[in-house]
């Protein structure tokens, strides 16, 4: 009986105590917390999730800025200057919670266009763009909203970007070094779902469970690699599921081209598969009943171990990593 | 005619479509493909449910005093039959298990009742106590009219039927599922416990598991059938006293809402209709640990204080 560990408490006990009457709620006195500590508690776990996201949006800056820059060939008139910066403003708009808050706080976001996180390693960051600094103008011309900013970019992608920008009261003209780069910006979306989300043709939001999924900066390459790819694709890949397996093979194709190990990209969709083991074939389900993107990882799996070896072979024979998106842009 | 010729084209364009891209290889590689994957994923969805299960059944068991009529036997099994499983597992369950229309036992822990009276993985319970056994869920289920230790079960074993008497003891009522979910996050509905595969991949040690089970197992002792922030604090109170009973490190519990905190910051808030804030959390647990401490110490039952 010397494994019954377990179970000799149970046998101790003997019958068992009606305490709590079955179907109304019992109440019990739990110690109450003090109000003062659990405030300055709330302000250091505060810190310690702004200090995750500003890692993780400097990762997302860092992995998107080389893979932006290795696809510029491929993404044809579809280039901009890469800043290597991330931007929010203040908005009217309803309340918002307190880590929002806080983030907004700790960055100083006000109402014109700010400055929060910068890829330490980004040509803004060489040309001395701050943390803080509000931007006025791009290039001469106003920037009144974010996405003003990357729109005069994309406008003016061969001259070096010229940033007006306020930092304390003064008024700062920067220039940055031009590094051509496929138009296109990676955020970090705060959910925990693994996930990607396209928006609009120009913007892919990686979540934060994604970027906590991943186990290396490659698996995270694969995964941005394969929405850039979606853009360089625009839209000329066919229709669904065959343009996600066409983003698979550029992606490949970007990821090593931006000196990432392009084999973790099977590595992470394996993990997925095992993870999401609903994504492996779509099967239609009572409770999931829409088919959702990347929702056939067994069939991508088998394309992207050809497409793997494709790359191997060029590798092996001197030739450079050029994919066949020259079908997909004519 | 000409209908029919327009058809005809574009049936041969779509083949000629497909044969030309290597998603569409023969099928026979994407269904190996495919079982290959499912089947990794079954038994890594099993391996964690076994995880949940050893930390379940002690909470159980051990609290078994606080949770007055709302007990069910302890067997330390998992089982499945067919409809039980998510319809993306169901070819995996049965090539991998032989799961099938019947409850067959998946798994059996050492130690516990089912393992003792020789109960083996891959079993088929046809009957409990004369009832034929239609779900794996109902082996957990309270039966009101038997509070004797004993289940009398038919058990087929390749292709032999015989019966095997269980001295199965009553715990908390709860039967603890995986949910294949990305956030991390567990939930109580009607004694059954669900817990995330997210939140299987955020715990750091099965003590936050004991601490995250014995919070919902106490929402159902409490006949808690909504969210509300006393609720919330309740159970958490209840189930440290459930996580300390089973012999789990309870002192884990601050740093679990610490780091919960920091990993969904929205948990930050505290004015919320359903939930306490982290950090309150935190400090009442840390509270309620050193009422149990010291009750340890002094030898006195970890049982929890009831409202005035």
């Amino acid at each position: 009986m010397a494994e019954r560990g377990p179970m000799r408490a149970a046998s101790l006990t003997g019958i068992a105590m009606l305490l709590f009457s079955v179907g109304c709620v019992a109440r019990l006195a739990p110690p109450a917390p003090n109000e003062a500590r659990a405030e300055s508690a709330r302000g250091l776990y505060t810190a310690a999730a702004l200090s995750d996201a500003r890692e993780m949006v400097e990762r997302v800056l860092r992995i998107s800025g080389r893979l932006r820059a290795a696809g510029a060939p491929l993404c044809g008139d579809e280039v901009a200057p890469l800043l290597g910066i991330n931007v929010a403003q203040r908005i009217a708009g309803p309340e918002i919670g307190h880590f929002q808050e806080a983030y907004l706080r700790t960055f100083e976001v006000g109402s014109a266009v700010t400055v929060t996180i910068i890829d330490p390693a980004s040509p803004a960051a060489r040309a001395g763009v701050h943390t803080g600094d509000r931007i006025l103008s791009v290039n001469g011309r106003r920037a009144r909203e974010y996405s003003d900013v990357f729109e005069i970019l994309r406008d003016e992608p061969d001259r070096p970007p010229r940033l007006r920008v306020q930092r304390e009261g003064e008024i700062l003209e920067l220039e940055i070094e031009r590094v051509p780069a496929c138009a296109y910006e990676v955020w970090v979306d705060w959910t925990s779902e693994i996930t990607t989300r396209r928006r609009k043709h120009d913007h892919a939001g990686i979540s934060v469970g994604m970027i906590r999924f991943v186990e290396s900066d490659d698996e995270l390459a694969a995964v941005i690699a394969h929405e850039l790819a979606h853009r360089i694709l625009g839209g000329r890949d066919g229709s669904y599921p065959k343009n996600e397996v066409r983003a698979d093979e550029i992606g490949l194709y970007l990821a090593a081209r931006a000196g990432f190990d392009e084999t973790a990209a099977t590595s992470f969709w394996e993990r997925f598969a095992l993870e999401k083991p609903w994504m492996i074939r779509w099967e239609p389900d009572s409770k999931r009943a829409k088919e959702p993107p990347h929702a056939r990882v067994a069939e991508r799996l088998l394309a992207m171990r050809t497409f793997l070896t494709q790359i191997a072979r060029l590798r092996a024979e001197g030739r450079p990593l050029l994919v066949s998106a020259g079908d997909a842009r004519p | 005619m000409r209908g029919a010729l327009v058809w005809l084209g574009s049936l041969l364009t779509l083949a000629l479509a497909s044969v030309a891209h290597p998603a569409e290889r023969v099928d026979g590689a994407l269904e190996a493909e495919v079982a290959r994957l499912r089947s990794a994923a079954f038994r890594l969805r099993l391996e964690r449910s076994i995880r949940v299960l050893r930390v379940s059944e002690a909470v159980r068991i051990h609290g078994r005093e606080l949770c007055g009529g709302k007990v069910s036997p302890v067997l330390g099994v998992i089982a499945a039959s067919e409809e039980e499983v998510p319809r993306f597992f169901r070819e995996t369950a049965r090539r991998d298990f032989g799961v099938g229309e019947k409850v067959r036992l998946l798994w059996v822990e050492v130690g516990y009742p089912a393992a003792q009276a020789g109960l083996q993985a891959g079993d088929l319970i046809l009957e409990v106590d004369g009832r034929r056994l239609l779900t794996a869920t109902s082996l957990y289920s309270r039966n009101p009219g038997r509070i004797g230790p004993h289940l009398n079960m038919r058990v087929e074993r390749h292709g032999r039927v015989f019966d095997v008497q269980v001295e199965a003891p009553l715990g908390c009522f709860a039967a603890s599922t995986v949910r294949g979910a990305d956030y991390a996050n567990a939930s109580m509905g009607g004694g059954q416990v669900a817990i995330t595969t997210g939140m299987l991949r955020f715990v750091e040690s099965n003590d936050e598991i004991a601490l995250i089970l014995g919070h919902e197992i106490a929402h159902h002792i409490l006949s808690h059938t909504a969210s509300r922030p006393s609720y919330e604090a309740d159970a958490d109170y209840m189930g440290c006293y459930l996580a300390a009973r089973a012999g789990f490190d309870v002192s884990v519990a601050p740093h679990l809402w610490e780091r919960f905190g920091r990993f969904e910051p929205f948990s930050l808030d505290n004015d919320r209709r359903s939930h306490p804030g982290t950090p309150e959390r935190a400090l009442a647990l840390e509270a309620t640990i050193e009422e149990i401490h010291s009750k340890q110490i002094r030898g006195e039952p970890l049982w929890p204080r009831e409202a005035p």
